[in-house]
This record gives structure tokens, sequence and C-alpha cells, in this order.
């Protein structure tokens, strides 16, 4: 009996041994291959040997990363954790807590029109400074409410839902305010960025339409 | 003492003390070649091809990275940040607390880093949460989804206790931070731990940092299979 105790032990020991030497070679081999698929990308060309040639390159590699730098400050918005910054590259200037895409969906059932309620990530610049914006509702308000949509386009405007500014980024989408300041750090909007009052009124008047918008 | 023999000794005499200066000043003529020599080895010292090489590999590397457009990380051990980056603007920075204590566990990460064709970016290749707890309560969410009429899960956030991003072939950050979480998954934990030992004998580099709560959540959920990683190694 208590040989089977142990031999079964043993086996026991010995599959996992090979479950685990299976899933590392498995693991590391998914690691190569991602990592030479991305070989091409990943590799650089090294600076030429030649002193004055490697200095001038240097140089030039240099000012094409400055150029890449925003040199005033700019807008960031994290929709990890629901929050808008104006910074520069070394420090802070101002942090607010914010709204950013919820990511759910809204099928249209009559025409089947989809809409994914997301904060578009990337690289957007203030395109327009509205104070006092009167939100124009899109078709989706009307449709999640069981409304029609109206025909007259003056049934679509709203004074009250985007707060006392809104900084346009293009499609449509703002940073503005709301009237929901307490579901503020939670990812309930629409794909707009909803920031509270005060925070909205001090970035509104420390940033000029051009001002770069990074969101991720 | 003869006349001819006086005149005959300070020859010689004129002779030695000529060679003499001359030698003397021979001495001088090499001193100077000796130091224009130095001073050449100096400008050479002052070009260091090496570290002009790293810093035009780290630029022309981020150079790519910005171009994707997408968000990239940077292990930036020259000013001792975890920093993320789009399009070359810093996003996202976190200091690291790098003590003399833990620096050959930082040695021993850059070197396994950087082990293969010298490159200075790596995609992470995994990331697993070990412990978290959420950032919102079911009962706040359920109110919030109903008026909203969004999906409950998609709004919830893991706020991270202790997770982990990999780089393949040993290569490990785990953060950990103050919150008391729940364990994700059991299994999975215990399976990511035994894979831990058995990688060991092949050889592997764990860096630890322990981070608040709201900078790990950014960065456990940014940092998905795939992102590119950028290691700056001068310490």
């Amino acid at each position: 009996m208590k040989k089977i105790f142990i031999y079964i032990s043993l086996s026991v020991f010995g599959l996992l041994l090979i479950a685990g030497a299976y899933f590392l070679v498995a693991t590391n081999r998914s690691a190569e291959e991602l990592q030479n698929g991305l070989a091409d990308s990943l590799q650089v060309k090294r600076l030429p040997e030649d002193e004055k040639k490697a200095k001038k390159e240097l140089q030039e590699a240099k000012k094409s990363l400055s150029r890449l730098k925003p040199s005033k400050p700019y807008i960031v918005i994290d929709t990890h954790a629901n929050k808008v910054y104006l910074r520069n590259e070394d420090s802070i200037l101002l942090a607010a807590t914010a709204s950013t895409g919820s990511g759910g969906e809204f099928i249209d059932s009559t025409t089947g029109r989809k809409w994914i309620f997301d904060t578009p990530l990337g690289i957007f610049k203030v395109s327009s400074k509205i104070p006092h914006p009167w939100w124009r509702k899109p078709d989706w308000a009307f449709l999640e409410e069981g409304e029609e949509i109206p025909k007259d386009q003056s049934e679509r405007l709203d004074p009250n839902m985007m707060g006392d500014y809104a900084l346009g980024f293009g499609d449509g989408y703002f940073i503005h305010g709301t009237i929901y300041e307490r579901l503020l750090g939670i990812n309930v909007t629409h794909g707009c960025v909803r920031v509270g009052s005060e925070d909205l009124e001090r970035l509104y008047n420390r940033t000029p339409i051009g001002t770069p918008i990074y969101i991720f | 003492m003869s006349y001819k023999n006086i005149l005959y000794r300070l020859a010689i005499l004129f002779t030695l003390t000529a060679t003499l200066l001359l030698s003397c000043g021979g001495d001088d003529v090499t001193s100077e070649k000796d130091a224009f020599d130095s001073n050449s080895k100096t400008s050479a010292k002052k070009w260091n091809y090496d570290s002009a090489d790293l810093e035009y590999r780290l630029i022309a590397s981020e150079l790519k990275l910005a171009q994707m457009k997408k968000t990239y990380f940077v292990l930036d051990f020259k000013e001792k940040s975890l920093i993320l980056k789009l399009g070359g603007a810093t996003v996202w920075s976190y200091s690291m607390n790098i003590d003399a204590d833990n620096s050959d566990e930082l040695n021993d990460f850059i070197e396994r880093f950087m082990e293969k064709k010298k490159l200075l970016v790596r995609p992470v290749t995994e990331k697993h949460l070990f412990a978290a707890t959420e950032k919102s309560s079911d009962s706040i969410l359920s109110i919030v989804s109903q008026v909203v009429r969004a999906d409950v899960s998609l709004m919830q956030r893991d706020i991270p206790q202790r997770f982990e991003i990999h780089w393949g072939d040993g290569l490990t950050l785990e953060v950990k931070t103050e919150v008391a979480g729940e364990p994700r998954s059991k299994l999975k934990n215990a399976v990511i731990e035994f894979r831990k030992v058995l990688q060991k004998p092949f050889g592997e580099a764990t860096l630890s940092i322990i981070m608040d709560a709201e900078s790990a959540m950014t960065l456990y959920r940014v940092a998905d299979r795939g992102m590119m990683t950028l290691i700056n190694p001068e310490t």
C-alpha cells in the first residue's frame, strides 16, 4: 500500500514537472516569436566610426527627437486612471479627475447602426475653444432614451450638459464640464472627456488652440 | 699646463655643455610631443565612440517607437524613472527608488535585457495580476451602469496589489502596492510561481519596485503584450 502511495506521489510530481517544463518552453518560445516578429522594427544601425560623420549624425538624431517633444505645456488624458493632466516633459502643472469613455456599445435595433463609446487614443490638438457650450445631441442620445430622432435641429440643442467650457479635439469629441460631477473618476462617458468645473476653467484658461493632446 | 692643453680642455667642456644643453632642449621638444600626444589621447577620451553609439542607438530606437503612434515604455535607469511615452512625449512617469542594496539586481536586469543582439528594445511578452482590489464598489457601479446604460464590467478597474510584467528570457518587473487585494486566480498564481522556479537554472532577472496604487493601475492596464519597451542602461 505504501509503495503504491509512493508511486502515485512520484508520478504526480513527475507529471507536474513535465507540465511546468512544457509551460516554460512554450512561454519562452512565444516570447521569442514575438521578439523575432518585431526584429526588423527594433533594429537600428550603429553610428559611423568616423568621428566627424558620427558627430553629425548624432546631432541630427538629437534634433529629430527634440522636434517630436512638445516645447510648450500639453494635455495628457489617462483613460485608465481617469485623469487629465496639463504637463510639460518634466512636471505636472495641473491634475484633474475626469471621466472617459465607458467602452460600451449601443446598437439601434431598427437600423442596425452601431456606436462604441470609447475615448479615442492617440495624438490630437485642441481645435476649438467654446465658452458656454451647448450640446448638440447626436442620434444615439435619442435612440438610447427610446425617443425619435428630431427633424428640427434646434430640438437637438441642450444648453446644460457640457458645463461652462469645452475644448474640442476633432470628430465631435470634447473635453467639457458635467452635471454629474459625482461620477468623475469612473469610465461613464460616450467618448468625451468630462472634467469638474474648477479644473475645467483652469485647463481652459491655460491651453491655447493648437495645444497637443495625448490620450492613452 | 700648456696653452694648447687648456684650450683642449675648454673645448671638451664646451662640447659637453653644448651636448647637455642640446639634450635638455631635445628633452623639451620630446616633452612637447608627449604633451601633444597626451592631448590627442585626451581628445580621443572626450570622443568616446561607445558612449556616443549608445546615445545614438537610444535616440534612433526612440524615434522608431515614437513614429508608431502607440504608447511605449521606457526603463530609464539613468534618470531612475519608469516612463510611458506617446509620440515622443512623456504621458506618465514614476521615479524608481533604487538603493545600493539592489544594485546587483539592477545590473543583472540590464545585462539580461540587452543580452540578445545588444537590443535596446524588447516587447512585453506577458503580464500577470497576482492580486487586486476593485476601484468602485459594486453598488455604486450598478447605479451608475443603470444611469448610463453601460456594462458594469467595462467600468470596473482593478487596483493591483501585485503584478508582473515579463519580457521573456526570465526578465520580470514586479510591481507591488500597499493595497490589500484578493488573488485573481490562485491556480494561475501558483503556475507562474512554479514557472519561475523552473526558469532559475536558465537564468532570470527580476526588478522589484513599490508603487502607489493609481500609478500601478495605469501601468498594469497599459502594459499589454507587444508593448515596446526601451531601456536606457546607463546607471
